[in-house]
C-alpha cells in the first residue's frame, strides 16, 4: 500500500544537485517532474519530512506544498465529509425518533358522533404528538363502546404515524313490529286454504276452508300442560287458492263518416305561419277536407298554393264485428290481469267471460286462479 | 548470466541495469546520480559512463538511492563511457 505521500514544489537553482542530496540522504522520491528550469515537483514519504525540509532550506529552495497522495488524500477529504456524515446521521436519528409518535388522528364512520369521539380523545390527551407506546387502542375501543351505545363496532389501530378510529353505527330496528310481541296470522284476501304450516301458535283453519280477508289463520297462543294459554307470536306459512280478475269495456258500435255528396273547392295561399283562403268556408255541419299542394309561388320563398276540397259528411253509428270486438276486449282484459298479478308463475288457471252491458258496450272479464301465501302478522293490541 | 555461481553479475559488480518497457517506462538500477533532468532529456551517471535518455514529457516516477524509474515518451537511449 502506498505510504502517506506529501508533495512539494521547489523553486531554485540546482535541481539536479537537490536530487543528488536527497538520494544521498536516503529519501525515496516519487513522481519527480521538472516544471521549468527552476521548478521541480516531487512527492516523498511523510517520514522523510524533516530531512527534505532541512535539505531544501539549506540549499535555499522556495517550497510550496502539493496535494497529498495515497491514503493521506482520503484522510484529507475526511474533514469535509465528517460534517455531512454527522448531518445525515442526525437526520436519520430525528426521523427514527419522530416515528415513535402519532402525528395524525383519523376518525371514519362516526357520522353524528364524530364530535363526541373527538371530545373523548381530547379528554384522554390523545392528540398529535403523543407517544405511540402511551396509546392503548383496546381501551379506546372499550371506552367508546361504553360511551356511545348506538355504536355497533369500533376499531382503533395505529398505522404508521396515524391513529385510525373506525366506527360502524348500529342500524335501528324497524318500528311498529316488535320481535317478541304476541299476535295472530290473518288473511290478506279471500281464498280457499290449500296448505298450512304452523311454526308457532295454534292453527285456526285447515286445508279446504274458505276464508275471508281478515280472518284469523293462526292464533298467537299456545296451550300449556295445565290447559292455560300462553300468548306467543304466531308464525307459520298459509297457502291458499285465490282468484283475481280484471275487466275491459269496449263500445259495440263505431262511428263512421259518410259523404253526403256535397262538396266545394277553394284555393288557399299558405305559408308556414299563415293561411289565406281565397273563398270562404261552406256552411256544412260536419265536413272533411282534402288538401292538394300546388306549385310554390317562388322557389326561394316558403309560400305555396293549396287546392282544398271540402266534403259534407254525416256520422253514422255502425255496429262493430262482434268476434273482433270480443277478441280485442278479451285481449285487453287479460293484459290488465297479468299486469295486476305480476309474474305468471303463480297462475294456475285463467279464463275470460264476456257480457253486453248498458249502451251496447261489451265487457270482457279475465279471471286468474292463483296459489299464494295469504298470511300476515297482526299483533295483538294490549287490553 | 551468472559469473560467480550463485549471484547475478550486476549484484556483485555494481554494474548498471536498464529495463525498458514499451518505450514509455525505463528502470535504471544501480545508477550513481542524476546529472541533468528536464522533460526532454535525463542524464544519469553510471559506474562505467553516462546514460542519456531523450524523449518527451519525461518524469521520474521514482528516484532513490538504488534505482530510478523514468516515464514518458522515450525516444533514444545513449550510453557514453
Amino acid at each position: 500500500m502506498r505510504a502517506l505521500l506529501q508533495g512539494i514544489s521547489c523553486q531554485g537553482l540546482g535541481a539536479e544537485r537537490l536530487l543528488e542530496k536527497l538520494k544521498a540522504a536516503g529519501v525515496q522520491l516519487y513522481d519527480v517532474r521538472r516544471q521549468d528550469a527552476k521548478t521541480l515537483c516531487f512527492y516523498y514519504e511523510s517520514r522523510d519530512q524533516e530531512r527534505v525540509s532541512g535539505l531544501l532550506q539549506s540549499l535555499g529552495f522556495a517550497c510550496a506544498p502539493l496535494p497529498v497522495r495515497g491514503y493521506a488524500r482520503r484522510l484529507a477529504q475526511w474533514p469535509r465529509l465528517v460534517p455531512g456524515a454527522i448531518a445525515l446521521l442526525t437526520a436519520l436519528c430525528c426521523l427514527a425518533f419522530s416515528l415513535q409518535f402519532v402525528w395524525r388522528i383519523d376518525i371514519s364512520g362516526a357520522g353524528a358522533y364524530a364530535g363526541e369521539v373527538r371530545q373523548y380523545l381530547h379528554a384522554q390527551g390523545l392528540r398529535p404528538g403523543r407517544l405511540k407506546s402511551a396509546i392503548q387502542t383496546s381501551q379506546i375501543c372499550d371506552d367508546l363502546l361504553y360511551r356511545l351505545p348506538r355504536i355497533a363496532w369500533v376499531r382503533a389501530r395505529i398505522q404508521g404515524v396515524t391513529l385510525r378510529i373506525e366506527i360502524t353505527q348500529g342500524v335501528p330496528m324497524p318500528s311498529g313490529i316488535s320481535q317478541t310481541a304476541a299476535g295472530n296470522i290473518v288473511a290478506v284476501c279471500d281464498g280457499v286454504i290449500a296448505h298450512i304450516d304452523v311454526y308457532a301458535g295454534e292453527a285456526a283453519v285447515s286445508a279446504g276452508d274458505t276464508v275471508r280477508e281478515g280472518d284469523v289463520l293462526i292464533y298467537g297462543r299456545e296451550r300449556g300442560k295445565d290447559e292455560s294459554f300462553t300468548p306467543v307470536r304466531a308464525s307459520g306459512r298459509v297457502t291458499a287458492r285465490v282468484w283475481k280478475s280484471a275487466s275491459a269495456v269496449l263500445s259495440g258500435t263505431q262511428t263512421q263518416s259518410i259523404r253526403t255528396g256535397r262538396s266545394m273547392q277553394r284555393m288557399v295561399i299558405a305559408c308556414p305561419f299563415y293561411r289565406y283562403a281565397l273563398q270562404s268556408e261552406p256552411e256544412y255541419l260536419i265536413a272533411e277536407t282534402e288538401a292538394e299542394h300546388l306549385y310554390p309561388i317562388a322557389a326561394w320563398l316558403p309560400i305555396w298554393v293549396e287546392r282544398q276540397t271540402i266534403y259534407e259528411v254525416a256520422l253514422e253509428e255502425n255496429p262493430r264485428d262482434e268476434q273482433a270486438l270480443q277478441h280485442e276486449s278479451g285481449r285487453l282484459a287479460m293484459q290488465k290481469l297479468l299486469t295486476f298479478c305480476g309474474g305468471s308463475d303463480e297462475i294456475i288457471d285463467k279464463w275470460l267471460d264476456y257480457s253486453m252491458i248498458e249502451g251496447g258496450n261489451i265487457m270482457a272479464v279475465a279471471t286468474a286462479e292463483m296459489q299464494m301465501e295469504i298470511g300476515r302478522f297482526l299483533p295483538i293490541s294490549p287490553e | 548470466m551468472r559469473l560467480n555461481g550463485f549471484l547475478p553479475a550486476e549484484a556483485t559488480s555494481g554494474a548498471m541495469r536498464v529495463v525498458l518497457t514499451a518505450q514509455s517506462a525505463l528502470l535504471v538500477e544501480q545508477h550513481q546520480g542524476i546529472l541533468s533532468f528536464d522533460p526532454s532529456c535525463i542524464r544519469l551517471r553510471t559506474k562505467n559512463g553516462y546514460l542519456t535518455i531523450d524523449g518527451q514529457n519525461l518524469a521520474l516516477s521514482s528516484y532513490g538511492a538504488q534505482d530510478a524509474a523514468i516515464t514518458g515518451q522515450i525516444r533514444r537511449l545513449e550510453f557514453t563511457p
